[in-house]
This record gives structure tokens, C-alpha cells and sequence, in this order.
């Protein structure tokens, strides 16, 4: 029984210094511009880079923080994530110059990377977050911004945004509001297969390339009002439980709906079509 | 033919569309190079902040909470909007969000008026008149702050659109007319409140009676360019220097718009505009990001407070058919035997000018009860509650004593509780009756100590405190300790910093004077509608316990408490 207590006491000791040592080092590495790479680790404490980056007058009002390393965090765990900070009259603003990569994650709170710019790649491939995403006015310049295979529980928002290359959605879900208001995604929008469980705002955002929504499902609510598609838009198979709204929509590519469930009286005749959109049952 | 033509007119919408594409929702550029705004709004945000304190938090959803009013799902004040119009290149939002929306509403709904009516200019309000009669105005008509907007419509009024038309603002350092004063006087506000942008409830019950509600709005970058899609986020990714403060006015909500419910605003920009001039927000996005403040005004409340100019209501002399509680003596001095300056002695007397005699077993009491000047609802407290019951038992009869030397549940709701057993014969001071051995009158001293307070208070004597009997005059139980000029009491750690205070009356107000004095106050109806939501609601009683623990502990024994002093002949109430 005493050596069984000794030996808990010594893997929790183990564990704890392990998380704690992550901690250490990713705040040494992210300074020194260092590649980070982070596996297994538990972060018991909120993690805020606008405490642990330092920050250089950018205007008179806005202070930047350029890191410099790869970040990569592969199956851990987070409480909150900030790497945003805005005040009355001061915003922290943080500028990844290399990839920011959460693969496989978890986070038990807030994900908050608004106004984030992001020169690398981006990825939430596989995570989950338990409450919010923001990633509202973050520009992602990098080949891919990924996040096929994540779960968001708390209200999403990716509203003016910027991503100059293609997305990927594949297989997200998401169980509360998904914002994608007033975003440009320049690059290919693959939203394929995603589980919208609760509200979707498209409305305003704009596609420059193709946009596929295939076999993605609807739960409630969807607008797409005054969204722009300059490229392909595809809803094959795509399910919609409540009529989505297209008011002042305009695709300039083909628009196809094969076999989705669309009700036709919602592309109504305030939707844009350059050529006959599709729809086969 | 046909075909061509269509053919010609998806090439020039495609044209359109890529000379445009990446810009088209940033605002136009002006002469400096930077982005301006296509739109003008002028809210003095730095301004609002260093009074948001001195504006109080509107009560009304208190004192309304006996109703149990269901909310509705979706409620509009179409009909009392006045028609959209733009304040053009002038920074008058402030005056447009509460002169000509706000006070436009509320006068249409209490006139009954309709929407043809609403298109005579006679029947609108000024937003040029509102603007130059307020204080503090930014320079070249740019800029206010909508606390010193409404406070100009609660102390000058505002004339109407057909008497002061919105043209020729010129650089607005012009006066006002008199012949624009007088008009502007009839149509006065009551008072002003402030109410919490993110408690959605609350706004819905505003607009579902009728309220309009002024909001000081943070602008991100594309709502200059918003059409009829609700708006659920925008871009504020200029520098915080840089973002545009505004006024506007909510004037309605529909919990099944947009992806979840939606509030309806509208501006001040014209019909070109928004959605004909209006606008619907998401719900969250409104608390999150868009709104910081909002205002209510209230046109014309009328109530009982006025009523105290009427001698027959205070008059001790004068007697009344039924119950009628009096206040005949309140003071309150700093105490010549206490140990701190916290140390404080409260004289007071209630009269029975009625017909009957008021029984212990009404189970009715006096309260010492002190209030944030512009936050009652969050900082408040009983200093003293003094009960008269029998509840303590028939062995007690004409007895009083602390609630800790008597055997008996009671509820504790002031820091210091005092019962007494007796019964006050119409005629009659309370202080004589629990003293009757002799023919001379009474009053009550209390020795107290003020909790660890900091802020602006009042002291408020209310006789009958939770309403027990039904009198003929309510208004009558109450005197506000106050500055001499009506003016809050400030105080710091416990220690009343006011220099000017004086004995007597000079500190003393009734509701009335109250009411003349300070209209911003809180009136003797609400104060009286708090005090019983928080007794209900068991808010009073949390409050004393954790008061009492924050107030210093005096040993059994010692003067603090309460005594029978004998009254002063010449009573300064």
C-alpha cells in the first residue's frame, strides 16, 4: 500500500514538473525565436502570449509582437489560449512569421486568436475546443489554413477574416453559431462534409475561388445573404433542416445543388446566378 | 436582340464587381490619405466616460417587477418613429439619438400621435435646437456628450423641428432664441437613467413600454457601408485611436431574426443607409462589441412626489380620516461621545396624525436605510430597523429592547435591529408612546456607526418602511439625509466628507424638495419599490449579514443603541 502511494506521489510529481517545464521552455523558446515543438503536455494554466510576448510600439495605439518560431503543439491540452488583447486605447496585436500549428488539442476554454496574422501555415486539425473560437479580423497568409477533423463547442467566429490560400474544413463540426461574416477566403474553400449543428452566418463573406459545401448539414439557420462566389460553388448532397437564405447572393461560377435538399424558393430572385445554377434531386 | 443585351449586362456587372472587388466595403478615402468615414457621428466618448458615474442606473424593471410582464417576441415602435432623416456633415449624433428619436417617440406614444402626424415638422423635435443648447459641445458642431444632451432636455426642454429646422448650424457656437426657450420648455423631460447595454431583457422591456433607449455605439469599419443583412461582427482592425463613437436609437428586437435574434436600431445617416435607414443587429454582437451605454428618458412621470408642496400633507396639525404616519423629527450628527468619526447619532420621531390607533400587531416598522446615489440596486443597506410587534409575546408588552435579548425569530434586515411592543395612539408620536409615563413628548436617539462606505449616498427615514399599512399619504414617511443643497452625502471609509452640512433642516429633505431640487434623484416611489423587491427577495437581509460584519462591533452595554431623549420644543422639521 506505502510503496503504491510512493509511486503515484512520483508520477504525479513527474507530470507536473513535465507540465510545468513545457511551460518554462515554450516561454524561452518563443522569446528566442526558437521552433517550438510541444507533445503530450498538459498547460494547467491559461496560456496568454500577450503576457509572455514582447511587444515594440507598432502605432501609437498599437503594440506588435513578431514571433519568430515554428509553433507546433501536437496532442495537448490547453485551459484558455489568448494571443489577443485590446483595450480602450491600446491593442496587442501578435504576428506568427511562421507556421502556428495545434494538431490534435484540446482546449478546455477559449481559443482567442483574433486579429492574429499569421504568415505560416495554420492548423486546428483534429482539436477540439470545449468553448469559443475567435479568430475575427485574423490574416492567414500561409499555403493552408487547416481545420478538417475539428470540433468547436462554443460559438465560432471567423468574421473579417483574411485567408490568402485554401481552407479546409473537411469533416469540422460545430455545435453552437459559426460567423463567417465579411471574411475573403482567396484561396479554395473546402467546407465539405461539415456538421453545422447550430446557426451559420456566410453572409458578406467572399470567395475568390471555389467554395464546396458538399454533404455538409445545416441544423438550423443558414444565411448566405450578399455573399460573393467568384469561383465554383458546390452543395452536393448538402442538407439543409431549415431553408437557408441567398438575399442580394451572387455566384459567377456554377452553382450546383445536386441532390441537396434546397428548397428553390430560396434562391430567390434577389440571388445573382451568372449561368443557371443546378439543381437535380 | 434579347439575348445580346442580357449577354451585355452580366459583362458590365462583372466589370463592376472586379474593378470594386476588394474594397468594397472599406469606407471612402478622404483628402488626407486615411480611410474617413462616409458618415458623421460626434459621440465625446472620453467625455462620457467621466460622467458615466454621476448618471444614475435606471430602477424602473424593479419596480415594475410585481407586473410579471411576459416579453414578447418581436415588438416594433414603427409607428412613433419619426421619418429617417441624416444629420449630414455635422458631428450632432448625441442630439439626434435623444432629441429627435428618443423624445420624437416618447411624445408621439404619450400623444397618441400617427404616423401622418409624424410627418408635420410641428410634431418632431429639434436636433439643431438640442445641440446648441447643450454644454460642453465639441467645436465646429463635432462632438457631445449625451449626458450634458439630456441634460439640456431635462433643464432647457427642446423646441420643435418647424420652429428650429435643421439647416444653418453654421460652426454651432450660436445661442438659442428665447423665442425657441419658451417653446422648448413645454416639452421638458423628467429625468434620465442609465441602463446596462448587456442585460437584453431589460432593453426588451424598455421598448415593450413604449421606451425608446439612446445607445453610445464603438463602430467597426463596415458598418458605414451595412445594408438589410443583420450584422454579427465587424472590423475594428483600426487602431482603437481611430474608432468612431456614436449615437443612435433602439427602437425595436426580434428574437427570431437573424441567427439568433436581433435588435433594431435606427440611425441617423439618411435612408440610403442601413436598411432605409435602419439597422438590425445580432443580439450578441450588440452586447460584445457595438454598444457600450444606454439611456433611458422619461417624458412625464407625474406620481406623488409632487404632492408634497401641499401643506396638508406634512402638516402635523392637520389630521386625517384613516392611517397616517408622519416624520416629525430626523437628525443626524456626528456623535460627541463616539470612540471614530464613523460614529454617528440619529434623532428621529414618527406622529400618528390619523384617526385610529396604529397596533403592534401591524407588524409595521421605521427604517434607517442608505443608498448609492447612482446605483441603489447594487450598493445599499439598512443601518437601523426598528420593528413594532408583538410578536415577541404578551409578557413584553410595552417593552423594547435589541433583537438579541428576546428568544424570538425575527428577521434581521439592518445592521442594527431594535423591537418594541407597543401600540401609538392617533395623536401620538411614536417616542411618547413607548415612553408614556408623563404628559411631556418624546424622541428616539439611535447611536450607529456607518458601515465602510465610499461614494455619493443619501440616508433615507422611511416610517412604515415595507408598506404594512395603508395610509393616506405614503409620501410623508420619508426624509433624505442630505447635503444642504439636496446633493448626495460623500463619503469615504465610513467618514461623511461634506463640510456644508448643517443641523436640522438644512441636512433634511422631503421627497418633494428632493424632487425640485435634484430631478435626476431617484423619487420616493422607487426608492420605496427597491426596498421591497430586496425584502422579497431576501436581497435585505443577505445585505444586513454581510453589512453587519463589515460595521464595528460594539460591547454590550456601551451608549450605542437606542434611547428616549426628551424632544426639543422648537422641532426644525
Amino acid at each position: 500500500m506505502k510503496e503504491r502511494i510512493i509511486k503515484i506521489t512520483i508520477i504525479i510529481i513527474f507530470l507536473c514538473g513535465y507540465a510545468l517545464s513545457a511551460q518554462t521552455n515554450f516561454s524561452d523558446d518563443l522569446r528566442c525565436g526558437t521552433d517550438i515543438f510541444i507533445r503530450d503536455a498538459v498547460f494547467e494554466e491559461d496560456v496568454d502570449l500577450t503576457e509572455i510576448c514582447e511587444f515594440t510600439d507598432f502605432t501609437t495605439s498599437q503594440k506588435l509582437c513578431e514571433i519568430n518560431s515554428n509553433i507546433i503543439f501536437d496532442n495537448c491540452t490547453f485551459q484558455n489560449f489568448t494571443a489577443f488583447r485590446s483595450g480602450d486605447t491600446l491593442k496587442y496585436i501578435i504576428q506568427f512569421n511562421k507556421n502556428l500549428i495545434f494538431s490534435n488539442c484540446y482546449f478546455n476554454g477559449n481559443l482567442n486568436l483574433a486579429d492574429t496574422k499569421i504568415v505560416g501555415e495554420f492548423s486546428l486539425k483534429s482539436s477540439t475546443i470545449a468553448k469559443s473560437l475567435n479568430l475575427s479580423g485574423a490574416w492567414i497568409l500561409g499555403k493552408i489554413s487547416d481545420f478538417s477533423g475539428m470540433r468547436c463547442f462554443g460559438i465560432t467566429k471567423i468574421s473579417n477574416s483574411i485567408f490568402e490560400n485554401r481552407v479546409n474544413f473537411l469533416n469540422a463540426v460545430f455545435d453552437d453559431m459559426v460567423i463567417f461574416q465579411h471574411s475573403v477566403f482567396k484561396g479554395k474553400a473546402i467546407m465539405g462534409a461539415v456538421n453545422f449543428n447550430d446557426s451559420v452566418v456566410f453572409s458578406n463573406a467572399l470567395f475568390f475561388q471555389n467554395l464546396l459545401l458538399s454533404k455538409s448539414e445545416f441544423h438550423k439557420k443558414s444565411f448566405f445573404n450578399y455573399l460573393d462566389v467568384r469561383g465554383s460553388a458546390e452543395f452536393n448532397d448538402t442538407e439543409f433542416k431549415l431553408d437557408p437564405e441567398f438575399n442580394h447572393a451572387r455566384f459567377l461560377g456554377l452553382a450546383i445543388f445536386n441532390g441537396s435538399n434546397i428548397n428553390s424558393n430560396s434562391l430567390n430572385e434577389s440571388a445573382f446566378f451568372l449561368t443557371k445554377p443546378v439543381l437535380e434531386k | 436582340m434579347k439575348k445580346f443585351t442580357k449577354l451585355f449586362a452580366k459583362l458590365i456587372i462583372i466589370l463592376l464587381i472586379f474593378t470594386n472587388c476588394e474594397h468594397s466595403t472599406t469606407p471612402q478615402s478622404g483628402d488626407d490619405g486615411k480611410n474617413d468615414p462616409p458618415y458623421d457621428t460626434g459621440l465625446d466618448r472620453d467625455k462620457e466616460l467621466q460622467t458615466i458615474d454621476i448618471t444614475p442606473k435606471d430602477l424602473s424593471l424593479i419596480t415594475l417587477s410585481d407586473q410579471n410582464i411576459n416579453l414578447l417576441n418581436r415588438v416594433m415602435l414603427y409607428d412613433y418613429i419619426p421619418p429617417v432623416r441624416s444629420q449630414e456633415n455635422y458631428g450632432t449624433c448625441a442630439a439626434w439619438g435623444a432629441g429627435y428619436y428618443a423624445r420624437t417617440i416618447m411624445y408621439a406614444r404619450e400623444n397618441n400621435l400617427s404616423k401622418t402626424d409624424l410627418e408635420n415638422d410641428a410634431n418632431v423635435f429639434s436636433p439643431k435646437y438640442l445641440f446648441l443648447s447643450t454644454e460642453y459641445r465639441g467645436e465646429n458642431c463635432y462632438g457631445a456628450n449625451p449626458f450634458y444632451v439630456m441634460k439640456a432636455l431635462q433643464d432647457k426642454g427642446i423646441a420643435t423641428w418647424s420652429t428650429v429646422p435643421y439647416d444653418d448650424l453654421g460652426n454651432c457656437s450660436q445661442n438659442t432664441t428665447g423665442d425657441w426657450d419658451n417653446e422648448a420648455a413645454n416639452y421638458k423631460i423628467e429625468n434620465f437613467r442609465s441602463v446596462d447595454p448587456t442585460d437584453h431583457n431589460a432593453l426588451k422591456m424598455y421598448l415593450m413600454m413604449g421606451r425608446p433607449v439612446q445607445l453610445s455605439c464603438n463602430l467597426g469599419l463596415n458598418f458605414f457601408s451595412t445594408k438589410d443583412e443583420v450584422i454579427y461582427d465587424d472590423d475594428y482592425s483600426s487602431e482603437p485611436s481611430e474608432h468612431m463613437y456614436h449615437s443612435m436609437c433602439l427602437v425595436g428586437y426580434d428574437d427570431e431574426k437573424g441567427a439568433s435574434g436581433a435588435f433594431r436600431i435606427v440611425n441617423s445617416w439618411g435612408e440610403n443607409w442601413g436598411d432605409n435607414g435602419f439597422v438590425w443587429v445580432d443580439y450578441n454582437f450588440f452586447s460584445d462589441k457595438l454598444c457600450y451605454m444606454a439611456y433611458v428618458i422619461e417624458g412625464d412621470k407625474g406620481g406623488l412626489s409632487e404632492a408634497m408642496v401641499d401643506e396638508k400633507v406634512i402638516n402635523p396639525n392637520f389630521r386625517v380620516d384613516g392611517d397616517d404616519l408622519l416624520t416629525i423629527q430626523f437628525k443626524d450628527e456626528s456623535d460627541p461621545h463616539g470612540d471614530e468619526k464613523q460614529d454617528r447619532v440619529l434623532t428621529y420621531n414618527i406622529f400618528n396624525r390619523g384617526s385610529k390607533t396604529i397596533n403592534a400587531s401591524d407588524d409595521w416598522n421605521i427604517v434607517y436605510y442608505y443608498y448609492n446615489a447612482f446605483n441603489p440596486e447594487g450598493d445599499f443597506g439598512v443601518i437601523l430597523y426598528d420593528y413594532y410587534t408583538d410578536d415577541v409575546g404578551s409578557e413584553f408588552y410595552g417593552k423594547n429592547d435589541d433583537f438579541d435579548n428576546v428568544d424570538v425569530p425575527m428577521d434581521k434586515y439592518g445592521i442594527f435591529n431594535w423591537w418594541n411592543y407597543v401600540d401609538v395612539p392617533a395623536g401620538w408620536s411614536v417616542a411618547k408612546a413607548v415612553y408614556s409615563d408623563d404628559g411631556s413628548d418624546y424622541d428616539f436617539e439611535f447611536s450607529y456607526t456607518i458601515p465602510n462606505l465610499t461614494g455619493d449616498y443619501y440616508f433615507v427615514l422611511m416610517a412604515d418602511g415595507f408598506n404594512n399599512i395603508e395610509e393616506q399619504y405614503e409620501q410623508n414617511n420619508f426624509v433624505f439625509f442630505t447635503d444642504e443643497n439636496r446633493k448626495p452625502l460623500k463619503i469615504e471609509n465610513g467618514i461623511i466628507q461634506n463640510e456644508t452640512l448643517h443641523k436640522g433642516k438644512e441636512q433634511s429633505s422631503h421627497a418633494g424638495e428632493m424632487k425640485r431640487s435634484q430631478p435626476n434623484a431617484y423619487n420616493i416611489e422607487e426608492i420605496s419599490a427597491l426596498i421591497n423587491y430586496q425584502k422579497r427577495n431576501g436581497i435585505l437581509e443577505a445585505a444586513a449579514n454581510k453589512n453587519k460584519s463589515l460595521t464595528k462591533k460594539h460591547p454590550k452595554n456601551s451608549h450605542y443603541g437606542k434611547k428616549i431623549v426628551k424632544a426639543v420644543l422648537n422641532r426644525e422639521m
